[in-house]
């Protein structure tokens, strides 16, 4: 694997050096004497006391002084930056000696002030010390005219948009707000690939046109990235705060332009405005939900899955949550035979001899026989799924068949992948359909679209069990589970691949890598707003291929195509 | 078949009233005759062990019924109710058959059911990490028991939802 300060593999591939304390220390020093880089100019507060109180007493005292020096409660000095948008303030620093910093964000007008605590290292709730922890107050500046009113607070006002923002450094990034809590972000110049990825978020409200916006790259770099943004101007300050690929130390300010991208729906009651859904105010210092999906994920060797396979494997055999709001099973497959002709890959023969089980055979080999489950989605369109027991991955199928065009289109899924056994692969296959009454596409197949790219549905699976979907890239979808209150909550993505069957219907999968290792697939009918597919898993209670059926609604797209329109989807793995 | 609706003096007088264990049969003749005599009365006492019933099953699920059942497992309820509550504007009604021993009650309710996110899925893994490990909804039931006159009560032979 190529060392690099942006991997150009899917970033929960790449093997982050797990840093020490003491390295982080070591590369902290020098910058903490220097203050934050910037491409810009940094500006530079006249000499003068600044005393934060917070809402819960805690205080903070600052002496900035010239030369962009600043000295936290008589500690020793160090440099800052400082940026300006519109009426806040933006302050950052490193405090010498330490692992720790801070970052102000003081509203020049009322004097209200949030500051975030920015730290590496125990004791915090990361688990790496590369990786940022944070905690923040908000409070107000001592001196002149107090604040009156409610102080800076988390928010909910802020999710639902989309910012690609333009920074000085002359990186761009998509900004996706699908949640209050986390974030789902693709770097358009860092990485070619156009892979979205997900993190814990903090959005707080600032005034009416000034949101404070940070993400931290947990399960990652550990990198923090944080901005103050002016949605009205589309103008942002903000901060960076890590350590790349490279493990060099990433610690600047920037300012960038924004494009706005549009706004999906909102879930939460109306008068809703909350934020910091997954808040534990009772926690630790600098504690809230973080999704670590690696940690809880089975990882198991090919000889494991081998054996949990053999011990326990369920073909539909058994409800699921996923689709407790699915159509019912069609039997209409019942009696029919045909063969789908994939190209450049296999012909796989089928008969339908009940409408739960079916035969196979590949090429001219023996007839196998299997449980499938189908759903005629929309008229004439059928996808089923099935495994293929005896195939050394424990292959299953998922197919999309159109009688009526006579094209097919397969995700098929398989284990024994290169980096957890367990952790689905998935592979697009186009073929045609070659049986009696199917008229023959010729060389016509179903294609890869963008169609969907920026669209985001949400799913009810069961009552009470709900996500929403961001088509966010051509090779991603993203997903966001809502809690109670109709927020939008955790939130993570996974390599994914766009299929269009016919016009408002489409066939998409994603991949939960490094995430529990399901291949999810659905076939999307939005004329009726429901959809169809199979879950494809495997882990230590073994294989399943299972329903996932769900009630639609289009929560709304944003116009990314121009940014994200050209980059290539349909990854193999 | 008489059918009548109790009113709610009538559970209240009998309000107390909680079904004793079961004991020895009397003759079933006796029994009828004994039911034929004041079917109100016997109405309102389906009604009182019906709302006790209720209240048992709300305290302790199935197995706090089991003094009111004329065996185990007739409480045919789906597994994921976590509660029921009788619609306080409505009048049960209570059927009383022709043999004067065995009855029909039925009463609208709201079950209150509780999903359990416990699978393996990604979207259950999700809402069990945020703190949501299950989700509870309301609905609209009709809640019907089949009856049988004991020596000296009645004893539920099913309920189950219509």
């Amino acid at each position: 694997m190529a060392r690099k300060a942006y991997p150009d593999i899917p970033l929960f591939r790449y093997a982050y050096t797990a840093l020490s304390e003491a390295d982080v220390a070591q590369k902290l020093a020098p910058a903490a004497m220097a203050g934050p880089q910037s491409i810009g100019a940094l500006e530079e507060l006249p000499p003068q006391r600044l005393s934060f109180v917070a809402s819960d007493g805690t205080r903070l005292d600052w002496q900035f002084s010239e030369g962009r020096q600043v000295a936290l409660q008589g500690e020793r000095g160090s440099g800052y930056g400082a940026l300006t948008v519109d009426h806040i303030t933006l302050i950052a620093h490193l405090v010498p000696g330490t692992r720790r910093g801070y970052a102000l964000a003081w509203d020049r007008h009322d004097n209200r002030a949030t500051v975030f605590e920015l730290w590496f290292g125990a004791p915090g709730p990361a688990p790496q010390p590369r990786e940022v922890n944070r905690a923040i107050w908000h409070g107000h500046i001592e001196g002149g005219t107090p604040p009156t009113g409610e102080l800076h607070a988390p928010t909910g006002r802020v999710q639902g948009r989309a910012i690609m923002w333009a920074e000085d450094t002359g990186n761009r990034t998509v900004d996706y707000y699908a949640s209050s809590a986390f974030s789902h972000w693709v770097e358009l110049d860092r990485s070619d690939e156009g892979r979205g990825y997900s993190g814990p978020s903090d959005y707080i409200k600032l005034t009416e046109d000034l949101y404070l916006y940070t993400r931290t790259e947990a399960e990652f770099s550990g990198l923090w990235h944080m901005l103050v943004m002016d949605a009205n101007r589309l103008q942002c300050a903000g901060l960076r705060l890590g350590f790349d690929g490279l493990d060099n130390l990433e610690y600047y300010m920037f300012r960038g332009t924004g494009e706005w991208l549009g706004q999906i729906a909102n879930f939460m009651k109306f008068e809703d405005v909350s934020g910091d859904p997954l808040a534990m105010p009772d926690g630790p210092k600098g504690a809230r939900r973080v999704y670590r999906p690696l940690e809880t994920m089975d990882k198991m060797t090919p000889a494991e899955v081998n054996e949990a396979v053999a011990a326990s494997t369920h073909i539909f055999d058994r409800a699921s949550a996923m689709a407790g709001h699915g159509l019912p099973p069609t039997a209409a497959l019942a009696g029919k035979a045909f063969a789908v002709h994939y190209d450049g890959g296999p012909v796989i023969a089928y008969r339908f001899t009940a409408h739960d089980e079916l035969q196979w055979r590949e090429g001219g080999g023996e007839w196998t026989t299997a449980r499938y489950n189908a759903w005629e989605n929309m008229p004439g369109v059928f996808i089923f799924g099935h495994l293929l027991a005896g195939k050394p991955d424990h292959d299953g199928h998922v197919v999309v068949a159109d009688l009526d065009s006579g094209k097919a289109t397969c995700f098929r899924g398989y284990l024994n992948t290169p980096y957890f056994a367990n952790e689905a692969g998935a592979q697009t296959m186009f073929g045609k359909l070659v049986g009696d009454g199917i008229p023959d596409p010729g060389s016509a197949r179903h294609e890869r679209t963008t169609d969907l790219l920026g669209s985001a549905f949400t799913w009810s699976y069961s009552p009470g069990l709900t996500s929403m979907h961001v088509y966010s890239s051509p090779n991603t979808v993203s997903w966001v589970i809502f809690t109670p209150s109709g927020h939008g909550g955790a939130q993570w993505s996974g390599s994914g691949d766009y299929v269009k069957i016919r016009d408002q219907l489409y066939f998409v999968r994603w991949q939960e890598e490094a995430c529990n290792g399901t291949l999810g697939t659905i076939l999307i009918n939005m004329r009726t707003m429901h959809d169809s597919g199979i879950g494809y898993h495997c882990g230590k209670n073994g294989l399943s291929m299972s329903p996932v059926g769900a009630y639609a609604r289009l929560a709304g797209r944003w116009d990314v195509a121009k940014y994200l329109g050209t980059k290539r989807g349909g990854y193999a793995v | 078949m008489s059918t009548l609706a109790t009113n709610r003096r009538d559970m209240l007088k009998l309000g107390a009233l909680a079904a004793v264990p079961l004991a020895a049969l009397a003759p079933a003749g006796a029994l009828a005759a004994q039911a034929a005599a004041n079917p109100a009365a016997e109405q309102a006492q389906i009604a009182a062990l019906m709302r006790e019933a209720v209240r048992r099953y709300n305290a302790g699920g199935v197995a706090a019924c089991a003094g009111l059942t004329s065996c185990g497992g007739v409480l045919d309820l789906p597994g994921d109710i976590r509660a029921l509550r009788l619609a306080g504007e409505a009048e049960p009604e209570v059927a009383l058959a022709d043999d004067q021993v065995t009855a029909h009650w039925s009463h609208p309710a709201t079950a209150v059911r509780e999903y359990a996110f416990d699978g393996d899925s990604t979207a259950e893994r999700m809402a069990r990490f945020q703190g949501n490990p299950a989700v509870q909804s309301e609905s609209a039931v009709t809640l019907v028991a089949e009856m049988r006159r004991t020596a000296d009560s009645w004893t539920i032979r099913r309920l189950h939802l219509a």
